[in-house]
């Protein structure tokens, strides 16, 4: 796996043109010291100077070349992009390189060493050793006859008179044509001279090796190189005068060796030292060249290692620059663009990438919108789920509760946020209210219909409860068993609006229809009893008044019952304000504990929040309803208990107080238990079957919920639930909240 | 011999030690080319001061002196093969200071050239100075002819008398006027070591 390097790899090393001119730099120097081993006049004073440039140049790119091999070995540990690709092709270059300059280097080495051996022969060198011999040989022939006239000379001089020695001299050398003659005396003093020379004051003096010769009076003869090229023969003799100051003279003279002689003995004697030195510096010739063709060599190879390097660095860089854009555009980064630098295939490859990438950013720019369209979409039906007021419960295709909204969650009094994911049934077992519900779900969807509609009545704490149920599949391309959804409404409310109307209507006819022929019944039976009772027999009399009596009785009985009608049906006009509860509840139980009553009322006012927005009257009502059907239902107990509490209940979210009233007689009959609050319902002899119909009424005028019930320990128990005072309005204004959904 | 030598001055910032330092860079050269082996030393050479002595006429300071010179193995061979020799005699006065560095009041460098001819088998000795030339049958007249200074005027300024002074002298064989294919070699081989030391004395006021 390639990792990713912090950022571009780092070229160590100069740019090409400097490394150019290092290199033109190099060359030149070295061609300059191959000239200065020749002992060329003109680079030979800066061979040092050139050795010295070109082992700081072969140093410099030694360490760039070093820097680099370091550096690539770092960049494979690291795992950079390309640097295997770079060590690859950087040890293929330097391959292809270093064998084909090594074997050139041997050869060169090998023409070297011969070439520089060819140039001696053992023949030229003992030709030579030859001549310089003959030289010597013939020069030395020459010497013994200036050393004969030399000791003729000393002869004379040693016969001539102290007097005439110059002249002597002059004379002498006038004849031996000598260059010079002089006579020294025994400390080396010069005694008389005479010079060819005329401008030359000064004779030469012999060596001081000479004058010790002479001191043991022996004879010398010599040759001596003067200035450029010219050659003299000295001749010292010993002058044994016999003169009266017995001082031993010695004369020295100098014979200038003729011009052609001189020629070729310096010719010998300069081709015989040019070749001793050439065959003295055979060996550190070797070496120098050697030393330049392996600076040479040393250059070649470093120079190839370089470009090797530079090559490689160039040839992977596309790769590498490919390789880094290509993990990046993993990560997530589109906007990777690479520049395209060359025109072939890599150049391709590259154009290649940026189009992907290209088109990469546009279909991740167009996701992206969709996405933000999906989204507002599921914020639009979010928000118009959450105000429904319709209850929406979507199912999966396992029945799994996929999406609910908070008017759903109110109108089954269950959090069915709680249930999401979960499958349907489960509500079911933990809420048995709900069976129905979900058992008509289930029925509708084992039933594949596509879209069903059912009124389905749940009977739970609240009370009976209505509910309008619509559904409908959801299925995708037209598969069947994807899902439903479920829209329902709580039509209690309606139902009872509706039973509420035809039952106003009943008592409209009522009174229209019973109640208006009741006057005429009543006042014809009392018109008969005035008319007949007296004028008839007291046995008929009595017949008379009993019939006239019971039908005015009756009628009576009629009026007030139709009245009670007339009175449920008109629409009472609410007047809702702030109130406690507790203290009309405490109002209504005065007024009972003042009667005498073989009753006890027992109070558990527990509720700590009791204010409501109420009508006083209705709920005054409401309690002497309740608190006579109790007292009716124990008028036969022997210790017939009353007992009325209150509590703060919260539920889905809401603040109510639960207001209960129960008594220990016998319960509601199990028969009426479904239409308890229906009007015209009652098990009691005398009873009109309003009381508890009103009192549901009173209780859905105040937005509450009521309930019977029969508890386990005995008798019977009213529960009504209304919101406390704040929460009523929103109850009323704010049905359906925030839906939450899995949309 | 050589008596009354032309004075050659130099300028006083010029560096001592060239030659070391060119011996230091050769070394270092043949260690990078690893060509460097070990070169024995048959005969060390020598070039140190036999005698010298500084005096005064006619206000100007004269100095005589004899080097003792004995040629290296290496520098031997190549005299005895026609390669020539040259050597630089250097004479410095110098001023001391007490803080800081001496500073040198005037320089004279002398080069002789030292060559065999084998026609006459004699060594010739040349001042390149004044291009007077000696012959010599034995190579010890010849060294002794080579490290002769007589009479070098060292300054005729006259001195300031509460400065104090002192004369240098060094002799060496300058290895850069040889062939070029020697070069290398007579700079890191101890064959061709033949560098004198300074020797320093004080000047008497």
């Amino acid at each position: 796996m390639v990792r990713m390097a912090a950022g571009p790899v780092r070229r160590i090393g100069f740019g090409m043109l400097p490394m150019l001119g290092l290199f033109t730099l190099l060359l030149v120097s070295l061609s300059l010291m191959s000239d200065a081993t020749h002992n060329s006049e003109r680079f030979g004073e800066l061979y040092s100077v050139l050795l010295i440039v070109n082992a700081a140049g072969l140093l410099i790119l030694g360490t760039l070349v070093i820097v680099n091999i370091v550096q690539l070995i770092h960049q494979r540990r690291m795992k950079v992009a390309g640097a295997r690709m770079t060590s690859r092709l950087v040890i293929m270059f330097v391959v292809l390189s270093v064998v084909p300059v090594s074997v050139v280097y041997y050869f060169s080495l090998q023409f070297l060493q011969r070439g520089i051996d060819s140039w001696f022969d053992v023949r030229i060198e003992q030709g030579l050793d030859d001549a310089l011999e003959l030289s010597r040989a013939a020069l030395d022939v020459r010497l013994r006859d200036v050393l004969q006239l030399t000791v003729r000379m000393a002869d004379e001089i040693a016969e001539a008179p102290a007097a005439t020695l110059s002249l002597t001299l002059y004379d002498l050398r006038v004849r031996s044509g000598a260059a010079e003659l002089t006579l020294l005396g025994n400390d080396g003093r010069i005694v008389a001279s005479s010079s060819a020379e005329l401008s030359k004051i000064i004779p030469d003096q012999p060596p001081g090796e000479v004058l010790l010769l002479l001191r043991n009076r022996q004879n010398y003869i010599g040759l001596d190189p003067v200035g450029e090229g010219g050659l003299f023969a000295r001749a010292l003799v010993p002058v044994l005068s016999a003169r009266a100051d017995g001082e031993v003279y010695t004369l020295q003279a100098l014979y200038e060796v003729s011009d052609r002689f001189s020629r070729l003995a310096d010719s010998v004697q300069e081709a015989f030292t040019h070749y001793r030195e050439l065959a003295y510096l055979r060996t550190p010739l070797k070496f120098s060249y050697s030393l330049t063709l392996s600076i040479v060599l040393l250059l070649s190879l470093l120079a190839a290692i370089w470009a090797a390097f530079h090559s490689a660095r160039r040839l992977v860089a596309p790769v590498r620059d490919l390789a880094e854009a290509t993990l990046a555009v993993a990560e997530g980064d589109y906007s990777k663009r690479l520049s395209v630098a060359s025109e072939d295939e890599l150049g391709f490859l590259v154009r290649s990438f940026n189009d992907m990438t290209r088109r990469l950013a546009k279909s991740r720019d167009e996701a992206s919108r969709s996405q933000r369209q999906i989204e507002g979409q599921r914020a639009y039906l979010e928000a118009v789920l959450a105000n429904l007021s319709s209850g929406v419960i979507s199912l999966g295709r396992d029945s799994v509760v996929r999406a609910v909204n908070r008017a759903a969650t109110q109108c089954l009094g269950v959090e069915l946020k709680d249930y999401l994911g979960k499958d349907l049934a489960i509500i079911a077992q933990e809420h048995t209210g709900l069976e129905a519900f979900v058992e008509a779900i289930n029925q509708h969807r084992n039933s594949g219909s596509q879209a069903w509609q059912e009124e389905i009545a749940l009977v739970g704490d609240h009370g009976r409860q209505m509910l309008m149920c619509r559904g409908a599949a959801l299925g995708t391309l037209g598969r069947r068993g994807g899902g439903m959804v479920v829209v329902f409404d709580d039509v209690t409310a309606i139902i009872q609006a509706q039973r509420d109307a035809a039952w106003g209507e009943v008592a409209r006819r009522l009174a229209h229809e019973i109640k208006n022929p009741l006057t005429p019944i009543q006042l014809s039976a009392e018109r008969l009893r005035r008319r007949y009772l007296g004028t008839m027999a007291p046995e008929d009399a009595e017949i008379l008044d009993r019939a006239t009596r019971t039908i005015v009785n009756q009628v009576e009985a009629m009026k007030k019952m139709v009245n009670a009608f007339s009175d449920y049906a008109r629409a009472p006009q609410l007047s809702l304000e702030p109130l406690d509860l507790h203290q009309i509840v405490q109002e209504v139980l005065d007024l009972y504990r003042g009667s005498d009553l073989h009753v006890r009322l027992v109070d558990q006012l527990e509720a700590e929040e009791s204010r409501i927005d109420g009508d006083a009257g209705r709920l005054r009502q409401l309690l002497h309803n309740l608190l006579k059907n109790a007292l009716e239902a124990i008028r036969d107990a022997k210790s017939g208990e009353i007992r009325i509490t209150t509590r703060n209940e919260a539920r889905a979210g809401l603040h109510q107080i639960v207001l209960s009233v129960a008594d220990n007689g016998p319960g509601f009959a199990s028969g009426i238990m479904e239409n308890l609050f229906e009007p015209y319902v009652s098990t009691k002899p005398k009873g009109s079957g309003l009381g508890l119909a009103i009192v549901k009424k009173i209780v859905e005028e105040h937005a509450g919920t009521i309930s019977a019930e029969n508890p386990e320990t005995g008798g019977a128990r009213v529960v009504i639930r209304l919101m406390v005072s704040g929460d009523v309005t929103a109850n009323r204004e704010e049905q359906v909240p925030a839906a939450k959904s899995e949309l | 011999m050589f008596a009354q030598a032309q004075l050659t001055e130099r300028p006083a910032d010029m560096p001592l030690g060239k030659a070391s330092l060119w011996s230091v860079l050769g070394l270092v050269l043949l260690a990078t080319l690893g060509l460097s082996a070990p070169l024995a030393a048959d005969q060390a050479g020598e070039f140190r001061i036999g005698d010298a002595h500084a005096w005064v006429s006619n206000n100007s300071r004269l100095l005589d002196a004899q080097f003792s010179i004995r040629l290296s193995s290496g520098a031997r061979e190549a005299l005895e093969n026609g390669v020539p020799l040259t050597f630089e005699l250097q004479a410095q006065l110098v001023r001391k200071h007490d803080w800081l560095w001496d500073s040198v009041v005037v320089e004279h460098v002398e080069v002789r050239r030292l060559e065999y001819h084998a026609l006459s088998r004699s060594f010739l000795v040349k001042d390149m100075k004044t291009g007077r030339q000696g012959n010599y049958s034995r190579l010890v007249d010849a060294l002794q002819a080579v490290g002769t200074i007589e009479k070098l005027v060292l300054t005729s300024k006259p001195l300031n008398n509460r400065r104090r002074y002192e004369v240098r002298l060094r002799g060496n064989l300058d290895i850069e006027s040889l062939p070029t294919p020697v070069r290398l070699l007579a700079y890191v081989s101890s064959d061709w070591d033949m560098n004198g030391e300074w020797y320093a004395w004080p000047l008497a006021r």
